[in-house]
């Protein structure tokens, strides 16, 4: 049943789950909850499409790095997968064995626990679990990076594939335009009662549930805990004041450029920091894409125009001065993308700041920091990048002047991926949600979704998520 | 003014002020050892070095200068 919430005045029923947020976590659970006979309710805060009025509840204040906060997720049904890219990649093994980073511990499960769902995840995002996930090129560089392997989901639009399947569901009462905007515990403060929901219109009514599961992201989550303070003043979980804290992104570091051997033969290279490396430098870990652009984007007169630009600059070697007119790469120059795992680290975080949106909840704030860990990483990676690429015979990397110069303040960007706001610990004062994702100290609260993520490996999250999700969902209903 | 004379005047300028800044960039452009000495040269290890950023085995280098 799918209905829209801002036509009702209250929602009816008792639940046995009550899933807040409609996105790759929010939509797996309910699935699979209900098709285990459990009667589920679903809560979206936005409609059924983009609209700006929903998208505007996402403005958050950025203090540290931008991140892109308002604009890197999607408030209306199917959340973010709305516009998610499709690139699927699980975790490795090594991301979950014992390690310790900036004070903090990493994964207290072990990846054997969500290994076997990686079937079933493949299934959900469209890919075939017999394909598996296939390297892109077969040249390892020496010991330290091999080449990387994963799976291109079309990628999966969570709405356009389950809307059906919901609003047929007897087992599933799904609502849209109902926003969380409270959680009210018992009188011991150790069990969720109900979550207050709102609409449009400035109507507010109860929702009852057995379970709650809060499958908000990595921002919206840890602000609506935040948020809610009216029992608990440091909010709901934040005993330990760790909600919000440990925000991590996947650094996207432009390290610089590469001339291929064999410019006519070359495709795409793509290289994964071997694990060993990571352990004996101390960093994380790294995706390294190498590819070539050579077309000039434009047609006509104007590519001429652009054409003759580009051949006069690569001549001069002037190209960097003149990328204003074009985006282009000289003959044989190569693009290397990265993707680099962030530590966690106390000093990134969301926190609320000091406007409130039209539901009168206070305005995220985003502080994203990284710290040494993350810029040795940085540096360790691309260097030693550089060195085996022309070790083997590849051809030459070129580095960016701050990866060469420590001195140099190092340029990132992100990968609008959000992890590590209520991040899995066995120990309440390094995590919000014990190895089961339950928050600490509260019996019948859990969340789901990339802010329960230890550490962020350097993958994609959608798969994972997916694969903690299916088995949240086995572990709710044992 | 016409739209197609706009484009045609914008284009002859381009290719007009381009030409000299060409030729004069031609001539001052040191070449072999004298402009590799001009570059930045980075040490990275024992092995290698980045020259202007290029990262080559210190021997590649050496054999350049020669």
């Amino acid at each position: 049943m799918l209905q829209d919430f801002n036509l009702l005045s209250n929602i009816d029923g008792e639940y046995d789950s009550c899933i807040v947020g409609t996105g790759p976590a929010g939509m797996t659970l309910a699935l699979k909850l209900a098709a285990s006979g459990e009667k589920v309710l679903l809560l979206e805060a936005g409609g059924l499409s983009y609209s700006d009025r929903s998208q505007e509840l996402y403005d958050c204040e950025s203090v540290g790095h931008d991140a892109w906060p308002k604009y890197t997720r999607l408030r209306y049904f199917g959340g973010t997968s709305n516009h998610w890219s499709g690139r699927c990649r699980p975790f490795e093994k090594s991301d979950f064995y014992d390690r310790s980073i900036n004070g903090l511990p990493g994964w207290p499960i072990r990846y054997g626990e969500i290994e076997p769902y990686l079937p079933e995840a493949m299934t959900i995002l469209d890919l075939d679990p017999d394909a598996g996930f296939k390297p892109i090129n077969k040249p390892s560089l020496e010991d330290h990076f091999y080449p990387d392997a994963f799976a291109q989901s079309p990628p999966t639009r969570f709405q356009a594939k389950y809307i059906d399947q919901i609003t047929a569901s007897e087992n599933i009462h799904c609502f849209f335009n109902a926003t969380a905007v409270d959680i009210k515990l018992d009188q011991s403060h150790q069990a969720v009662t109900h979550i207050q929901v709102a609409n449009y219109n400035g109507l507010s009514t109860p929702v009852k549930a057995d379970t709650f599961i809060l499958c908000l992201g990595g921002l919206e989550t840890p602000r609506f805990m935040l948020n809610c303070n009216k029992q608990i003043k440091s909010g709901i979980g934040n005993r330990t004041d760790m909600v919000g804290r440990c925000f991590m992104e996947h650094l996207n570091v432009p390290i610089g450029s590469f001339l291929y051997r064999e410019p006519e033969a070359f495709t795409k290279l793509q290289f994964f920091t071997d694990d060993q490396f990571c352990q004996s430098s101390s960093i994380g870990k790294s995706n390294i894409t190498m590819s070539i652009v050579s077309s000039v984007k434009s047609y006509g007169r104007t590519k001429a125009i652009k054409t003759f630009f580009k051949n006069l600059a690569c001549q001069m070697q002037i190209e960097d001065k003149v990328q204003f007119i074009s985006d282009f790469k000289c003959p044989g120059m190569g693009t290397i993308g990265t993707l680099i795992e962030q530590a966690p680290n106390l000093d990134s975080r969301v926190s609320l700041g000091d406007t409130t949106d039209s539901f009168g909840l206070l305005k995220a704030q985003l502080n994203w920091q990284i710290g040494a860990y993350d810029q040795n990483t940085i540096r360790q990676a691309a260097l030693t990048m550089a060195k085996e690429f022309s070790n083997a015979g590849l051809g030459q990397i070129r580095l960016a002047d701050f990866i060469l110069n420590p001195e140099q303040e190092i340029k990132f960007g992100h990968h609008a991926h959000h992890m590590g706001t209520t991040r899995m610990s066995d120990d309440p004062k390094y995590g919000v949600v014990d190895r089961n994702s339950k928050v600490h100290g509260l019996d019948n609260l859990y969340i789901a979704g990339s802010s329960v993520f230890s550490t962020g490996g350097a993958c994609n999250p959608t798969m994972p998520i997916i694969q903690l999700c299916l088995r949240l969902a086995d572990h709710l209903k044992a | 003014m016409p739209k197609s004379v706009t484009r045609r005047t914008v284009f002859t300028s381009f290719c007009l002020a381009a030409v000299p800044i060409r030729l004069a960039a031609t001539e001052t452009m040191p070449d072999n050892s004298n402009r590799l000495l001009q570059q930045k040269i980075v040490p990275v290890d024992n092995q290698f070095v980045a020259v202007d950023g290029w990262v080559i085995t210190r021997s590649a280098l050496a054999q350049r200068v020669k």
